[in-house]
């Protein structure tokens, strides 16, 4: 196990045990221990949207550059659109002639 | 006009629209698999949000619960003064408990599947334009590269660590403090076995949802090989072969989610699949730049 799973290990196994603490307090105790439960699940999520990111190649960047290819590709089809058209024109035309 | 013109020209346009025609069986092709690579992601990619969101999950209430929850509150409380605007203040929190914390995680995969549809994105007209498009369908080739290799890293995340379906554990400790608390021994045994029973239903469960996510990664990962070859190939394929590549890939796609493989096996095959990207000359030109700056 290396550190980031054991890290997530003791995050949920503290996760669990802080709620099963917590559900079975008095109202007192709950108000008190609310903070801390909050705390440990940011804390968690944040360390689990870490592990996310470490996997995460694709940037913000990619996708622009996405875009500005879906744009040229787009482009490219209207053009095309428009030379089979003139294409299929002059064939109709040369048929008539 | 000439003759012999007129029969060029007639001739030219037929064969330019016949060229556009063929070009076009393949391209469409090609939009398939793009399709298919945004359909096997966007769902490993639901999957292992479900995931992540069990594991930070808290245990809620239904309306009767918390009604329950709020008078068994009030009647502990001793003094009066303590039923204030702070108290109402913590039940609303509480209810509310973790709802941030979930919206958060899922905007965080909402935006890389932002990725996958963007990525189909660019080929939904690249029928229409195939004889004029083959230096920007070159360009995507990259993209398919990265958002492969980052389908097998999420796999290698999902595998090395563990994701407990939180909210399910908490209930499931109580169930069994409850059980374990019964004072007449046949119905103790009785409970203690229906919950042990229930435990290792859960555990069965995390883990084949683990499973499933793994696997699903896999499968969108090998549509995105598939695609990224047949970008690098695209010149020297004709309809068929583009065809048949789809089709073996998704043939392979089909055995991972047949579940006949071990996890493991299909992990090392995968690592391979990296490798062989990583180090062939060919894919490094095109990565060279992004395979460095995330190793950093």
């Amino acid at each position: 196990m290396d550190k980031d799973a054991q890290m997530i290990a003791v995050m949920s196994n503290a996760l669990i045990n802080l709620q099963v603490k917590y559900r079975s307090s008095n109202i007192t105790d709950r108000m008190q221990i609310r903070p801390e439960l909050e705390k440990l699940l940011n804390r968690f999520s944040n360390y689990q949207k870490l592990l996310l990111q470490e996997g995460t190649i694709s940037t913000d960047t990619d996708l622009s550059e996405m875009e500005t290819i879906k744009s040229e590709i787009d482009k490219a089809a209207n053009k095309q659109q428009l030379l089979a058209a003139i294409a299929k024109t002059i064939s109709f035309l040369i048929t008539k002639i | 006009m000439n003759y012999s013109k007129t029969i060029k020209i007639f001739a030219l346009s037929i064969l330019f629209v016949s060229f556009c025609s063929c070009n076009k069986q393949k391209a469409e092709a090609l939009k398939v698999a793009a399709e298919r690579f945004r359909n096997e992601a966007i769902l490993s990619l639901e999957q292992m949000n479900f995931l992540f969101n069990k594991s930070i999950e808290i245990v809620h209430h239904d309306i009767e619960q918390e009604v329950e929850t709020v008078v068994n509150d009030l009647n502990s409380i001793d003094n009066i003064e303590t039923i204030n605007a702070a108290l109402l203040d913590h039940w609303t929190i509480e209810a509310e408990m973790g709802n941030d914390v979930t919206a958060s995680m899922n905007k965080e995969f909402e935006d890389l599947k932002l990725h996958y549809y963007q990525f189909e994105a660019i080929f939904n007209s690249v029928d229409q334009g195939n004889l004029l498009n083959k230096n920007s369908v070159k360009k995507a080739e990259k993209h398919a590269i990265n958002l492969t290799l980052q389908l097998i890293n999420f796999s290698k995340i999902l595998k090395e660590n563990q994701f407990r379906f939180t909210a399910d554990r908490v209930l499931m400790i109580e169930r069994m403090k409850f059980a374990k608390a019964e004072e007449n021994e046949k119905l103790r045994n009785e409970l203690l076995k229906n919950v042990a029973k229930e435990f290792v239903e859960l555990r069965i469960k995390e883990n084949s949802t683990k499973e499933s996510a793994i696997k699903q990664c896999l499968k969108a990962a090998e549509s995105g090989r598939n695609i990224a070859e047949l970008i690098k190939n695209y010149d020297k394929l004709n309809v068929q072969d583009v065809l048949n590549s789809i089709k073996n890939s998704m043939n392979f796609a089909t055995q991972i989610s047949g579940g006949n493989e071990k996890i493991a096996d299909l992990l090392v095959k995968f690592e391979s699949v990296e490798n062989t990207i990583k180090e062939d000359p060919y894919w490094q030109i095109i990565l060279k730049q992004d395979i460095n700056s995330n190793n950093n």
